[in-house]
């Protein structure tokens, strides 16, 4: 009897698992992740692109030998990619302006879906190489984009609203690599909050609202004139407070039906105030577009270049797996 | 076909276990494998190409201060000027050269990295300045009272924690017949 039950349990949690991470769902919010990560990296390479030499060249702001002793020597840069280039009589202030443009064309390439999974493994390609060059300048925002891009590679981001599924007239059949990519991204954004909410916790300066005062206060984030908080330290610490509740929440209240667009208001709102109010724009539009297109798009909906007539949604798993996960009594969008 | 299918999603669900896995370790900034040193090259290396390895303890677990580098630009005749690295850019590359001017912080007991990092700066400025004949270097930190403070009157200032004049040197045409 106890074997039995041991069984059955064993079973339920391997259903709950293939309906988690492989009940076939929609590529739509992976296209949308690519199409918004696409604009904003496009944003911020425009706005980048006139500080390129300062910021990545051998006579920029970290010039020369410095810029080499600072970065890793295993990983690739601008330097490493030009002892190749030299070859061909190319020098280093081109081989940056070359990589930047190619960095850039694949970045629209991208958007566009055009080719996508070419495009995205030299969109990655390219900005690894950049942000292992630029790496004492970068930020947050490059952290997350290495990692989006990186995901990119695999997913499939370009099944609809691209131009690949526009000449191929193929329907965005809902499939278990679109869920497990989709799952993979949802687990990651979860640690991640989490992890920087209790990071956060473990320092008083986000108990007794100092953290926000601070970072309101100090000129490189300060955008507006905040020291009125001093006579108002409750909103600081209401601020700090909101701010642990929403990131180390993000991994629990995310999920459910009930509270799942709470939290996406409630993390959008986050990130907006940190625009609004420390000037992390691009930082902020790349947190966005994260959560966003993990958890507010649904992966139900149809593709935009799907035909009326689409046949139905096909699974991958076998007719006995697609068996036990309907005798598991849940279905894939009713299941969170 | 389906034991391939099996096989298949056996394979999926492992390295996508392992993928996350990682992403922990990232997160916790944990690396249980650094003893293995011939594994742990090729896992580090994995978690930067993924971006696995990162950390996400932003702002935390405290904002610390502002670190800024003031140029004060003099020319031949003796006038000068006050300019800083971020003049007349746009916030994004503003922000990212606030973060190259913070690595002066990033090994406060390496002296000769400091200096160097100066030195650079001042390179960059005599480039951006071809009439300049000095440079010197005042890097400056933010001391933010706390709120309590703050309501007492004390106010935020800039304190001076390194300076250094650094001088164009003007290559002279050796008179190999003088």
């Amino acid at each position: 009897m106890n074997h039995r039950f041991r069984n059955l349990a064993a079973n339920r949690l391997i259903s709950f698992f293939e309906l988690f991470f492989l009940a076939p769902a929609s590529a739509r919010p992976l296209a949308i992740l690519r199409v918004l990560l696409s604009v904003v990296l496009i944003m911020q390479a425009l706005f980048l692109s006139s500080q390129l030499m300062d910021l990545l060249g051998p006579m920029g702001i970290i010039q020369g030998p410095l810029s080499q002793y600072l970065n890793d020597p295993n990983l690739p840069t601008l330097s490493s990619v030009n002892r190749i280039l030299s070859h061909f009589g190319i020098v280093e202030s081109q081989t940056i302006f070359l990589t930047a443009g190619l960095y850039f064309l694949s970045l629209l390439l991208l958007l566009a879906g055009y080719q996508t999974r070419a495009a995205s493994v030299s969109t990655w390609l390219f900005h690894w190489i950049l942000f292992n060059t630029g790496h004492c300048a970068k930020y947050g925002v490059d952290t997350f984009a290495h990692i989006a891009l990186f995901y990119l590679i695999f997913m499939p981001v370009g099944k609809t609203l691209s131009l690949d599924a526009f000449f191929s007239q193929k329907p965005d059949a809902p499939s278990a690599m679109a869920r497990l990519s989709l799952r993979v991204l949802q687990v990651h954004l979860c640690i991640a909050y989490l992890a920087s909410g209790i990071e956060k916790a473990s320092g008083p300066q986000w108990w007794n609202g100092d953290a926000i005062w601070r970072a309101l206060m100090l000129p490189i984030y300060s955008q507006f004139d905040m020291s009125w908080l001093a006579s108002y330290s409750f909103l600081a610490k209401l601020g700090c407070w909101t701010t642990l509740v929403v990131e180390i929440g993000y991994a629990i209240f995310i999920w459910p039906r009930k509270t799942r667009k709470l939290w996406i208001f409630l993390t959008l709102g986050l990130h907006l105030g940190i625009a609004l109010f420390l000037g992390l724009e691009i930082f902020s539009l790349v947190m966005c577009v994260l959560t966003f297109s993990a958890f507010g798009v649904s992966a139900k909906e149809n593709s935009c270049f799907q035909k009326a007539s689409s046949p139905p949604p096909t699974s991958n798993l076998p007719k006995s797996a697609s068996i036990s996960l309907v005798n598991s009594g849940l279905a894939s969008d009713t299941l969170l | 076909m389906a034991n391939s299918f099996l096989k298949k999603k056996s394979f999926l669900f492992t390295v996508v276990g392992i993928h996350l896995i990682f992403v922990c370790f990232g997160a916790t900034q944990l690396r249980p494998w650094g003893r293995w040193e011939k594994i742990s090259a090729v896992l580090d290396y994995y978690g930067t190409l993924s971006g696995a390895n990162s950390g996400y303890g932003f702002f935390a677990p405290r904002v610390g201060s502002q670190l800024q580098a003031v140029f004060e630009i003099t020319d031949s005749s003796g006038k000068s000027q006050t300019v800083s690295l971020t003049d007349g850019l746009n916030r994004e590359a503003s922000l990212r050269v606030r973060k190259l001017i913070d690595w002066y912080w990033n090994d406060e007991n390496n002296k000769n990295l400091q200096r160097s990092l100066a030195a650079s700066w001042a390179g960059k400025m005599f480039a951006r300045y071809p009439s300049s004949a000095s440079v010197t270097v005042r890097l400056e930190t933010y001391h933010l009272p706390s709120m309590g403070e703050y309501k007492e009157g004390k106010r935020p200032h800039w304190r001076p924690i390194y300076r250094a004049k650094f001088e164009r040197q003007i290559k002279r045409k050796v008179n190999k017949e003088g």
